[in-house]
């Protein structure tokens, strides 16, 4: 089996499954329980705590667990938004979010917020003119994603956080779901006010993530009840999750892009240069882990289908967003030309793939080609 | 370049002309005692300025991290040295400006000629170096008010010292050097914050803290163990002497009418602590208390309270806003300590209706009934003394993160 959809999920690693069980059996008591083992539980859980502020450099900062990273990206666009009703009404966001902050701004604009949309150009980055432009008193919220899930465009988020600092009094949040373990993801690095990881994404357990931010910015709790999570997000916390989450974060982390990755999308970009059927989306402008092909005339799924009877597996280009029901969000923001848009696949590897997986996914996409040329 | 130099300015303790010798001494200890781990390092004092020297640039690093808790320290700065000579500088200074970042920062040269037979002056120097390394290094502009980068040159008899980055210490006066005392620690937000100030002026501590188990629990004690732990960063370890109070506690509440309990708790407390400052010759007592946030904390109270000694009771907070005392509580890293949820032994038995003005007649003539002597001497007796630091940690969770 190569498995090339590490965008969509990741194996858990080992080291993590084995934390996530040790930790689920020991350290079973509920943290906010005063008597030794929720002590020690609550110990446990704050030295988690403390391990993901490390690692993403914010010792002051707060860390908030969560279910993963689409409730991360919720508490920071609605939550901040609720709170923060009087430092503006306009929510400045990208076009080729996910969908959890493309609908999460849907919901506020519901609550009678203006959302403002940021365009991308033909790689899928922000308009920097167009940002520049948007970048008003009025903004509030300002969420940009860090890699894009689909064409793995990297955005230039800590000018973006620079110039908004510089214009605007505006809570800067970035989805960092895509980035973190692949390019290096800190506060000292990328200079925003919040930002969204998910466990799942990085050789960790589903159900994990979290939204870390700089200072304790009030938040309106989505979830409320309890109290836990310094009231942020009621119910009981899941020690299990959250240290399997710090121990998959301190494993994955990275300073730069990890050298196999690059090698591999080059060989992977040469080898696509004498496939005449396929476009590769945003060449330039993605990170290594993430490469989109647009094949010529047919779908995508075709393109996954043949794959698959080789034993390797992708994703078609995510969620049905647009009038013809077939081309994402994403795709329609960067230009594609008509009879590519809907053969959209993703290619995303990960920490399980070794050189001579992605070979073989170039054998197989030659076939592919000569096939449907 | 690479310093292996730090110089370290005094605080206050500059002004005090016969004790000066004691507060160096003081300061060197306290400062000798933080970096004891660090092997590398070696401490000069001199009369007006201490030097700490390593040749391992982590170490140095992590001392100029450590330093900025030390009472008694001005400022400090990494140093680079050479032959007082003309040349000599300018090679110097030059080099020291390029390992400062300069591009696109302004500059200013300062020199003090503490050598009056330099044979150049003060304001030729500042001109012949300014002018090198203007000539020598890119991206440099003068400015003499508030430049981003101030090269000070020192130029002393045997070398001359260069410094161009400037931390901010503490400030205060050495620990120790005001004498000892003893706080009184009840894991509240207040009275650590209380003993930090203390601590600002000079005064080493130990603590005591009233454990009535099993109407409190390990926790609240532990707690209270973790609380002396943060203030031992900012000087000498802090010992806590843990109380049995549940016996005298049983009785005041068996025999004191409810509303002046609190008032008759607070002297026993104190008279217990009086017992403990003498055995172990120390000079004050220092509480959290601030004026009007609790019942115990009106003037009527104190002096009900105060009658049981005529030791000085210190309250460094007398006069702060509870919103202040957060503040500080934050900074110096005791409020997520103190707002862990165990009851102390203040708050479990505390009156629904504690009287705002006792009167201390009235207090006493309850207090005859019961002769509380005995419980006060065993109390005294079967104290632990706890140091923070002897203290097995027990959880190991290494493997697991």
């Amino acid at each position: 089996m190569i498995y090339l959809d590490n965008g969509a999920t990741t194996p858990p690693a080992e080291e993590v499954v084995r934390t996530y069980v040790q930790v689920s059996e020991r350290y079973f008591a509920n943290p906010a329980s005063i008597h030794g083992l929720g002590v020690e539980a609550n110990h446990l859980l704050e030295r988690a705590r403390e391990q993901v502020k490390q690692l993403l450099t914010v010792p002051n900062g707060e860390v908030i667990f969560t279910s993963g990273g689409t409730e991360a990206n919720n508490l920071a666009l609605i939550g901040y938004a609720r709170a923060n009703r009087k430092k503006g009404n306009t929510v400045l966001i990208s076009s080729i979010e996910h969908a959890s902050v493309r609908e999460a701004a849907a919901v506020l604009k519901e609550e009678g917020w203006r959302v403002e949309t940021i365009p991308v150009d033909e790689e899928g980055v922000v308009d920097w003119h167009a940002y520049e432009r948007l970048l008003t008193d009025d903004v509030a919220i300002i969420s940009v994603m860090h890699v894009n899930n689909e064409i793995g465009s990297v955005q230039p988020i800590r000018k973006m956080a620079r110039l908004a600092r510089e214009k605007t009094n505006a809570f800067f949040h970035t989805d960092t779901v895509q980035s973190f373990g692949k390019l290096l993801v800190t506060f000292d690095e990328l200079e925003v006010d919040a930002l969204t990881i998910s466990g799942h994404k990085v050789n960790g357990m589903k159900g994990t993530g979290a939204l870390v931010m700089r200072h304790r910015y009030p938040l309106a709790a989505i979830a409320v009840g309890g109290g836990q999570e310094s009231g942020y997000r009621s119910g009981t916390v899941a020690v299990n999750g959250a240290v399997s989450l710090a121990k998959a974060m301190r494993l994955a982390a990275v300073e730069r892009e990890r050298e196999p990755f690059v090698e591999w999308k080059r060989m992977l970009l040469d080898a696509c240069q004498s496939l005449e059927t396929v476009r590769v989306l945003a060449p330039t402008a993605s990170a290594s882990h993430i490469t989109a092909l647009a094949f010529k005339n047919i779908r995508g799924e075709i393109a996954l289908n043949h794959l698959q009877r080789d034993d390797i597996y992708v994703s078609t280009s995510s969620a049905c967003s647009s009038s013809d029901g077939l081309v994402s969000h994403v795709i329609e923001a960067i230009a594609v030309p008509k009879d590519y848009r809907q053969g959209v696949i993703r290619i995303s590897f990960g920490t399980v793939n070794t050189k001579s997986d992605i070979e073989r996914l170039i054998e197989s996409l030659q076939r592919l080609n000569d096939l449907i040329k | 370049m690479k310093w292996n130099q730090l110089i370290i300015r005094y605080g206050e303790l500059s002004l005090k002309g016969r004790n000066r010798n004691l507060f160096v001494q003081q300061l060197r200890r306290n400062v000798k005692f933080r970096l004891k781990d660090l092997e590398s390092v070696t401490i000069r004092a001199e009369r007006d300025r201490m030097f700490i020297h390593s040749n391992d640039s982590e170490q140095l690093e992590e001392v100029i991290d450590r330093l900025q808790h030390i009472f008694g320290i001005q400022s400090y700065s990494p140093i680079a040295t050479c032959e007082p000579d003309m040349d000599a500088i300018c090679q110097r200074a030059i080099e020291v400006v390029r390992a400062s970042e300069p591009e696109g920062k302004t500059f200013k040269v300062e020199v003090k000629r503490a050598d009056k037979t330099f044979p150049h002056r003060t304001h030729d120097i500042q001109q012949i170096v300014g002018e090198q390394v203007l000539r020598n290094v890119d991206g440099l502009t003068v400015k003499m008010k508030e430049p981003d980068l101030l090269l000070h040159v020192d130029i002393r008899r045997h070398e001359a010292q260069l410094s161009s980055i400037r931390y901010e210490g503490a400030g205060g006066m050495p620990v120790g050097a005001s004498g000892r005392s003893l706080l009184m620690l009840s894991g509240g937000i207040d009275s650590p914050v209380a003993g930090y100030l203390m601590m600002k002026r000079g005064v080493a501590l130990e603590a005591i803290h009233f454990a009535s188990p099993p109407y409190t629990s390990d926790f609240a004690t532990e707690k209270v163990i973790d609380l002396a732990e943060q203030l031992s960063e900012y000087g000498p370890t802090v010992k806590v002497h843990v109380i049995p109070f549940t016996e005298i506690q049983k009785t005041i509440a068996e025999s004191i009418p409810e509303n002046l309990s609190m008032t008759t708790t607070r002297r026993l407390m104190l008279q217990i602590a009086d017992r403990v400052r003498e055995e172990r010759e120390l000079q004050a007592i220092v509480t959290g208390e601030s004026l009007g946030q609790v019942a115990s904390q009106t003037l009527e109270s104190m002096t009900a309270i105060n009658a049981v000694t005529s030791t000085p009771v210190l309250r460094p907070l007398v006069t702060y806003d509870k919103i202040e005392i957060i503040d500080l509580s934050k900074k110096i890293g005791t409020y997520d300590i103190s707002i862990r949820p165990y009851e102390d032994c203040c708050t479990i038995f505390t009156p629904s209706n504690p009287k705002t003005k006792p009167k201390l007649e009235q207090v006493k003539r309850f207090e005859r009934s019961v002769d509380f002597t005995e419980m006060i001497e065993r109390a005294v007796a079967n104290r632990e003394i706890v140091v923070s630091t002897n203290r097995n940690k027990q959880y190991e969770f290494e493997d697991l993160l």
